[in-house]
């Protein structure tokens, strides 16, 4: 698994959290949040819903610390464990892309340009939501995680060739369904 | 290469492949002007996404935190050990070397106390006229297999009900090893 910076010091606070330091844990969740909330949000498109699985994400972690091994790194742990996660909301609850980004003001000279971005990044997570779940799931950790496929498959538990045949799957169906999109840009 | 690149595609996209792969791949994409296009298609598809806005934060860090700070239970997370075998699977190894020890003992038995049954030896002699036992068998028949006594009888009960009790005795001292590791987490 690949060395990421601040690997060291996320061990070193994994740690110490295992050692009941909650002060450790909250710096943990400080620096992972954003993480945690865009792969929920990219797998269900609601932000506020992202929020509440993330924290339920770093709840389940704080139970799950004392299986944790330092020897490789916290982020794709935390990765599993958001992912778990976002797939135990989308069953509670069926996506629903929310198409207007709620805290985006645009200036007063720049509103139709931000419009028509909105309107596309409306299109885009929609298409995304779309996908089968599954499919959907390797094309977020891909596309927005940046994580290398056997990362993906070691979060996911599936083989590295299931995990190229479902992003392959995903682009290609994104490819038709987003091509207005592409010829727009 | 025959065909497309397919899957390889996204592999070449995503830097997965290997120096090889790599090699053969540009040389197939630079005779096949249908992957290069995919290529180029599922690249700028790979830009659409990654523009796509993440999720804008609802709460301050200090609130997310704090959320979850306050949900964390009041003990520290309970320290689970690696992952071991199952009970069930480590008694494979010994219940299979035992079971297997035990036919061979029983065969043993079975055949020694046939040879104490009268007109057995007769009626085995009897089939080598017959053409069913083959008439080179016959100097490895019964005289190959002396008659037990009642003590070798013994003996073999003994040393079976022997292996029973130590096999016993081991899984008894593992499983309460089991109990004890499992009390004090």
């Amino acid at each position: 698994m690949t060395a990421r910076t601040g690997d060291f010091d996320d061990n070193a606070f994994a740690l110490a959290a295992k050692n009941g330091d909650r002060d450790a844990f909250c710096e943990l969740v400080r620096r992972y949040r954003p993480l945690a909330v865009n792969v929920v949000y990219r797998m269900c498109g609601d932000a506020m819903l992202a929020e509440d699985a993330a924290q339920t994400a770093f709840l389940r972690a704080w139970e799950h610390l004392g299986s944790y091994q330092p020897r490789g790194s916290f982020r794709p742990w935390i990765l599993r464990i958001a992912v778990h996660a976002a797939i135990d909301t989308l069953r509670r609850r069926k996506p629903e892309a929310d198409l207007q980004e709620a805290n985006e003001q645009p200036a007063p000279d720049r509103v139709e340009e931000s419009v028509e971005r909105r309107e596309r990044a409306g299109r885009v997570r929609k298409a995304v939501l779309d996908l089968p779940e599954a499919s959907r799931m390797v094309l977020v950790l891909k596309e927005y995680q940046d994580c290398s496929y056997r990362e993906i498959s070691e979060i996911l538990d599936i083989p590295i060739g299931t995990v190229m045949s479902r992003l392959h799957y995903a682009r290609s169906v994104l490819l038709q369904t987003l091509r207005p999109v592409a010829e727009e840009i | 290469m025959n065909g497309h690149l397919e899957q390889w595609l996204d592999a070449y996209l995503d830097g997965e492949l290997d120096a090889i792969q790599i090699l053969q791949a540009d040389a197939h994409l630079k005779n096949c002007q249908a992957c290069r296009m995919e290529l180029e298609q599922r690249r700028a598809l790979s830009q659409i996404l990654r523009e796509a806005p993440a999720p804008a934060a609802g709460k301050s860090d200090q609130r997310f935190v704090s959320e979850i700070a306050l949900r964390l239970p009041r003990t520290a997370p309970a320290i689970r050990p690696e992952s071991r075998p199952t009970a069930v699977w480590m008694m494979v190894p010994p219940v299979a070397l035992f079971l297997a020890w035990a036919f061979i003992q029983s065969a043993m038995i079975v055949v020694g106390a046939l040879q104490w049954l009268p007109g057995v030896e007769d009626a085995v002699r009897s089939g080598f006229g017959t053409g069913w036992i083959p008439e080179h068998a016959a100097g490895l028949a019964l005289p190959a297999l002396p008659a037990p006594g009642i003590w070798d009888v013994v003996f073999l009960t003994a040393a079976l009900v022997g292996i029973g009790m130590l096999f016993t005795g081991w899984f008894a001292g593992w499983w309460a090893g089991q109990r004890t590791a499992g009390s004090q987490q």
